[in-house]
């Protein structure tokens, strides 16, 4: 694929910036978007017009918001193109009119968050999913835009293993080295300031734990594995992986 | 027969076969799993199932919405057993006998879905198919370019438009697809249009259409309004 250029100094809205929040209406699934970051946050022409697009695979839903100036959320915000809330993922567009529909601002791969996430105020940097996966009792999954921790939804109730010590501590820090593999070795990816970046956030997760400090040089595998080594040790600290090991360990 | 889908132990048997197939291409499919009532379960009100040969993309996927609605059923993208048992009732026609009596069966996402990843569920060649139909149901005519082939035949329109989500919902750009690919008077896709390499492939309209996706809101235009902004070799072969 080319590489793709913004030409246009189309305005990147963060992600963090906006919130989808998952509700029900006479049981369909239904969400409201607070936008109100975008009117303050950012330097948009008041006659910008704003769409909120939600979107899985094939299915694809517009609902028009009104202006920049003058937000008016869609009455009807039904998402009745899906049959389930998981993996929707959302737009925020801002366009201009009568200029080719030029692009002003967007911001992708916004997550549906559930009234539980809400009241926590905290989105997972590792959703958590069940799904059938044969033998394997857990998988990292890479194959969306956002990683996923897959758990064999035969084995047990996928929560419950999360949360049990032996899964803690053989786990968790397996899945972390993982997913920062994947970011600094493999993908060679060294931002850790673009937080609408899912790579970003766990490398900032990951450096603002004790005794980590900054990135080496990512294109110096060595360096980046002794960085991961630190960082996983880290992690295991934080989360008292011994004492988990313990719990089960008698 | 009637509609219905396989269990985990239904799943479990028909990847077995599925491997045994990559060592032994003349193994006969496990059709006796399709009927069963220890590897498979009802889908939908019992509704009795065509198998006859569709010849193209298009008309397989009208059948499955007509057969769903009878059964009663909205089928959900990730119901893999649903979509399994179809790829297994089907078998034929989706992983042909070749010549020599054996088959060639291609990535494992063809008969057995993998719904929930972005980079592979539209592979599946019964889900892929419907779900564009689903997708342009109000005119399905105007999605040919990904749906005029054999169901068996996964080609680079589909393979590079199905692949990226926002090119594959857009309307316009199924419309843009159909007018540049498609030959309405031969039904067929035009000579050099589903080529890897080329000015005017399909690969190098996706690159093209997510470079705009950057500076233009591509749901708000039309497929003229596309083709118009389109490299001028692009708009050359719509006229070809």
């Amino acid at each position: 694929m080319i590489r793709r250029f913004n030409y246009t100094n189309r305005i990147r809205i963060s992600r963090s910036d906006v919130q989808i929040i998952l509700d029900k209406y006479h049981g369909e699934l239904w969400f409201n978007a607070d936008l109100s970051k975008i009117v303050t946050a950012y330097e948009l022409p008041p006659e910008g017009l704003v769409f909120v697009e939600a979107y899985r695979q094939t299915n694809w839903m517009r609902f028009d918001y009104g202006t920049v100036g003058k937000l008016t959320p869609a009455s009807d915000r039904i998402l009745k193109q899906f049959d389930s809330s998981e993996d929707i993922r959302f737009r925020v567009k801002v366009t201009l009119s009568g200029d080719g529909h030029r692009l002003l601002a967007e911001a992708d791969g916004i997550p549906l968050i559930s009234p539980d996430e809400q009241e926590s105020g905290r989105t997972s940097l590792l959703p958590v999913k069940p799904h059938q996966l044969g033998e394997q009792i857990y998988q990292v999954d890479f194959s969306n835009e956002w990683p996923r921790l897959l758990v064999n939804s035969e084995a047990g109730n996928y929560r419950d293993i999360c949360r049990h010590p032996a899964f803690m501590a053989l786990a968790y820090p397996a899945i972390f080295r993982e997913v920062l593999t994947q970011i600094i070795v493999v993908g060679e990816h060294d931002d850790d300031a673009d937080m609408t970046d899912w790579r970003s956030q766990w490398i900032k997760f990951a450096k603002v734990l004790p005794g980590v400090g900054d990135l080496p040089d990512v294109t110096n595998e060595e360096d980046s594995r002794n960085w991961i080594n630190d960082a996983v040790s880290a992690f295991a600290k934080r989360i008292g992986v011994r004492g988990k090991f313990d719990e089960f360990w008698r | 027969m009637k509609l219905r889908r396989l269990t985990n132990s239904g799943l479990e048997k028909f990847n077995e076969y599925l491997d045994e197939l990559t060592i032994t291409p003349s193994s006969a499919p496990p059709f006796y799993l399709l009927e069963s009532t220890e590897y498979t379960e009802l889908a939908g009100d019992p509704t009795d199932v065509v198998i006859s040969a569709f010849p193209t993309r298009l008309a397989i996927a009208e059948y499955l919405d007509t057969l769903f609605k009878d059964a009663n059923l909205t089928p959900e993208d990730r119901d893999v057993g649903l979509w399994a048992w179809l790829a297994l009732a089907y078998f034929d026609i989706l992983c042909p006998v070749g010549g020599n009596g054996t088959r060639k069966p291609r990535e494992r996402v063809r008969y057995i879905p993998k719904p929930e990843s972005y980079l592979k569920y539209y592979r599946h060649q019964l889900l892929g198919p419907y779900l564009i139909y689903r997708a342009n149901r109000d005119n399905p005519q105007r999605a040919m370019a990904l749906l005029c082939k054999a169901p068996h035949i996964h080609d680079d329109i589909v393979e590079q438009l199905a692949s990226r989500q926002e090119l594959v919902s857009n309307h316009a750009i199924m419309e843009l697809a159909t007018t540049l690919y498609y030959d309405s008077a031969s039904k067929q896709i035009k000579k050099g249009a589903a080529g890897k390499r080329g000015l005017v492939v399909p690969r190098h309209l996706a690159d093209v259409l997510s470079q705009f996706d950057l500076t233009w809101d591509l749901y708000a235009m039309t497929a003229d309004e596309l083709l118009k902004v389109l490299p001028r070799e692009f708009r050359k072969f719509a006229q070809s």
